[in-house]
């Protein structure tokens, strides 16, 4: 999918463009394996997604979750209007406020 | 979902999908028409908005927004006119007209995959028009609407906000059902003004399975709808999800049962949940205030917990009509009806050895199957049949039309609408018959005063009858219009060269001008008669059904025009026939009886057509081997044996020599090729049991060549048929 792995320390998460049931399981393995790589926050770039349905909204919730208990926060720095959409739809618009409505 | 296998099912349930909305349009459109005359009848409503509301729903699982979005203002004037608020008015009933016309284009757009802005506008234009009069309810609907209890009158923009409380089970992901689809949905009904994901039960990542789902919502959904209807929108996600929907007015207790159920013993949920029910505008007494451990024994049970009830009930109420049918691809059919007619001509095939062996037992046991092989013909070519009274429901709303456009006053007259006839020819004869059916109601009927004048009743008659003769339906429109001035029809025809100067033809054959090509361009005629328009492509098109179209008309009274069609196109009765060594098959059914070739024949041996004396009656006979060139001086043995069929087509009989009577033939038509299109009156092929191939004549042709042939003394060189005119002996 992508060839940002193993991440740099603060780099951003690249997943697309299924971020939909279909690819939930290697979803959620790709986010575990990122969590586990670095102990700082976890930077998302959604920019390229172009299939997003509930499933992927758990795993950001999911995964925010995690980020919590260790203190520390999620961020996306690239949603596409997709992921906007679903969100704004969810009333979830706090993951999406800090980006720019490019 | 994103595999292939899975797109595959998908693209069959769209398939599915739109074939059941096809069939909703149909009743919807019923229910439309009826509504014309039976405002008042609420199930005849009922059923309107049931066919609207199907398609709006099963368009929302396959994601067709459009669909949804236009149908909902569809569903929701329909509401409107379903709960008192609104009667019917003409406006209403043609902009719903309307409506289920720009259904069946966006339904269009969805199979093809193809969207135009067009229709995109329209649907942005008639939703407005369909709003608005949902809005401008006459006086006596707005005095209802007060008085109706349903009715919020509270928040300023007129609707109430209802409260949903969604926990999604946690096989809803993996069972197809997606929260987001559902509350993206709930936006057709009105306007969600909050939404709250739960996630309290949201596993970390960890331990996160992430086909699960453990999602809930929270959520305010601002709309004037019934209950029932946003149960509806979790019909099918019964199982996966806990929904409990709080209407507009519910007071404090309602919202304390709510909380009972889905805290059960969190107190850390007793917390957060009121807290964000008052962030979301609900107006809640304090939960604190009462006393919630007793609220769920003695309050009402949730309004949900009815619903599953109500909805089972329902589909009871459908189920008989829908197990009575079973939906059987046309291709697979198609599949098993050439199979049979492969076993039917296996089958003759048996019974020949049976007989060449001379075994009494085999011929038995082979005469035993094929009498089952022609019963299984019977029952498959039985499945095809359709009652043509569907296509015929078809013309009530083009009769409606039409009259209102024209201003004439139509009375449509449907009989025999459950006559059978084969499902291929039922998709064929609609157009043809739409060109009749159009053609009286533009030429035919007169408008109302003129019919007063003509001493005719205002309210003009067109019937549309069918039924069942001999091995052939019969399809028959007449209406009592102004009917056809035959002086014109002659005029023209001998003006365009179609009739010699002088020619006397008979009605019938005055009539059967209007069918001749090139006629049905002269613009004068067209204007007069009014009739002509195309009428040679309607008869070609029920010419390549192997039927027969006729007409007849008496000027000031009106005029009737008669389809005769095979039953099927595949197999029929077949009557083997040889002819110089050359097997023919005619249809049994047109067999009327066999005698010895008469004198007449036999006197003149190298006249290939001629007449005789059937009992005091002539008919036109037709010597098979000259006509079709046989090898002319068969053995003379061979020529005592030969005999006469004769054959009758509606009111026309004629005789046809042949060498040797085989008997009857179960006979499996396959088409000839292309480049055998020019052969004369031929309707196609069969193989026999010997593994012969026999040829179907048809008998239309036949007819036309004994009947040309035996003209000629009355009105020399007219023929009736232009398009048959190069007759027999040489080019065969």
């Amino acid at each position: 999918m992508s060839d940002l792995a193993p991440c740099l320390p603060g780099a951003p998460l690249a997943l697309w463009p299924d971020l939909s049931i279909a690819a939930a399981a290697s979803n959620r393995e790709r986010l575990l394996q990122a969590l586990q790589d670095h102990d700082g926050d976890l930077a998302l770039d959604l920019g390229q997604v172009s299939d997003f349905d509930s499933s992927g909204v758990q795993l950001l919730l999911s995964a925010r979750l995690s980020l919590r208990q260790r203190g520390q926060a999620l961020q996306l720095v690239a949603a596409s209007p997709a992921v906007r959409d679903a969100l704004a739809t969810f009333g979830l618009t706090d993951l999406i406020s800090d980006l720019r409505a490019d | 979902m994103h595999r292939d296998d899975d797109a595959e099912i998908i693209a069959a349930a769209r398939v599915g999908f739109l074939d059941e909305a096809g069939d909703m349009l149909q009743q919807f459109e019923q229910a439309l028409l009826v509504m014309e005359t039976a405002p008042d009848d609420a199930e005849n409503l009922n059923a309107a908005f049931r066919a609207a509301h199907t398609i709006k729903g099963t368009a929302g699982l396959f994601g067709c927004d459009a669909v949804v979005v236009f149908t909902h203002e569809v569903e929701t004037l329909l509401e409107g006119l379903r709960s008192g608020q609104l009667v019917v008015t003409e406006a209403i009933s043609a902009a719903l007209l309307e409506g289920l016309d720009q259904m069946a284009a966006l339904l269009d757009e969805v199979r093809t995959g193809a969207s135009s802005a067009e229709v995109q506008a329209r649907s942005q234009a008639l939703g407005e028009r369909l709003r608005r009069l949902h809005g401008a309810a006459p006086s006596h609907g707005t005095a209802h609407a007060v008085a109706t209890p349903t009715t919020p009158a509270t928040a300023t923009d007129g609707a109430g906000c209802w409260h949903l409380s969604l926990r999604f089970g946690n096989d809803a992901l993996r069972n197809g059902l997606d929260p987001l689809a559902f509350i993206r949905y709930l936006g057709t009904l009105g306007r969600v003004t909050a939404c709250h994901t739960v996630s309290d039960r949201l596993p970390p990542l960890e331990t996160l399975d992430a086909e699960s789902c453990h999602l809930g919502f929270e959520l305010r959904l601002q709309a004037d709808c019934e209950q029932a209807e946003i149960e509806r929108v979790f019909e099918f996600a019964i199982d996966d999800c806990s929904v409990q929907i709080l209407p507009p007015d519910a007071d404090a207790a309602a919202f304390n049962t709510l909380l009972a159920l889905r805290c059960e013993d969190d107190p850390e949920a007793r917390d957060w949940l009121p807290a964000l029910w008052s962030a979301q505008g609900v107006t809640w007494a304090a939960a604190a205030t009462t006393e919630p451990a007793a609220a769920p024994a003695e309050l009402a049970p949730p309004p949900a917990a009815a619903a599953p009830a109500d909805r089972r009930t329902g589909r009871d109420r459908r189920t008989p009509g829908e197990t009575r049918f079973v939906k059987v691809r046309a291709d697979k059919l198609d599949h098993l009806i050439d199979l049979i007619g492969e076993l039917v001509i296996a089958g003759s095939g048996a019974q020949m050895v049976a007989s060449e062996e001379g075994s009494v037992a085999f011929l038995e046991a082979s005469q035993r199957v094929s009498e089952l092989v022609q019963a299984t013909r019977d029952g498959a070519l039985a499945l095809r049949m359709v009652p043509v009274g569907e296509t015929f429901s078809r013309f009530q709303r083009v009769v409606r039309d039409t009259s209102k456009q024209l201003g004439k006053d139509i009375d449509f007259v449907i009989t025999g609408g459950d006559t059978e006839l084969d499902k291929s020819m039922v998709e064929l004869i609609a157009d043809p018959l739409m060109h009749l059916v159009r053609n009286s109601l533009d030429h035919g009927i007169e408008v109302p005063a003129e019919r007063l004048a003509a001493g005719k009743p205002a309210t003009g008659r067109l019937d549309l009858t069918a039924c069942h003769e001999g091995g052939a339906i019969v399809i028959t429109v007449a209406d009592d219009g102004r009917g056809l001035k035959r002086e014109r029809i002659l005029a023209k025809a001998i003006e365009r060269g179609l009739l010699p100067e002088g020619a006397m033809p008979s009605d019938a054959e005055v009539w059967q001008l209007i069918f001749a090509p090139g006629f049905s361009t002269a613009e004068k005629v067209t204007d007069l008669s009014g009739r002509g328009v195309g009428m040679d492509v309607v008869k070609r098109n029920i010419e390549a059904l192997r039927g027969q179209i006729s007409l007849s008309s008496v000027e000031g009274r009106g005029t009737t025009t008669q389809i005769r069609l095979p039953l099927t196109l595949a197999m029929i009765d077949g009557f083997l026939t040889t002819v110089g060594g050359v097997h023919y098959v005619l249809p049994l059914s047109v067999v009327s009886e066999c005698i010895a070739v008469p004198r007449e024949c036999l006197a003149e041996p190298e006249r290939s057509v001629g007449t005789f004396d059937l009992r005091g009656e002539v008919l036109p006979y037709l010597d098979l081997a000259l006509f079709y060139g046989a090898v002319p001086g068969s053995p003379p043995a061979e020529a005592q044996r030969r005999s006469l069929v004769v054959v009758r087509d509606g009111a026309v009989r004629i005789g046809l020599v042949v060498d040797r009577l085989l008997g009857e033939h179960q006979t499996v038509i396959k088409p000839l090729a292309g480049i055998f299109r020019h052969l004369k009156a031929l309707a196609g092929s069969t193989i026999l049991g010997s593994g012969d191939v026999a040829l179907v004549l048809d008998m239309q042709g036949l007819m036309a060549a004994a009947l040309q042939a035996g003209a000629p003394a009355r009105t020399p060189g007219w023929a009736p048929h232009p398009a048959r005119t190069t007759l027999p002996e040489g080019d065969a």
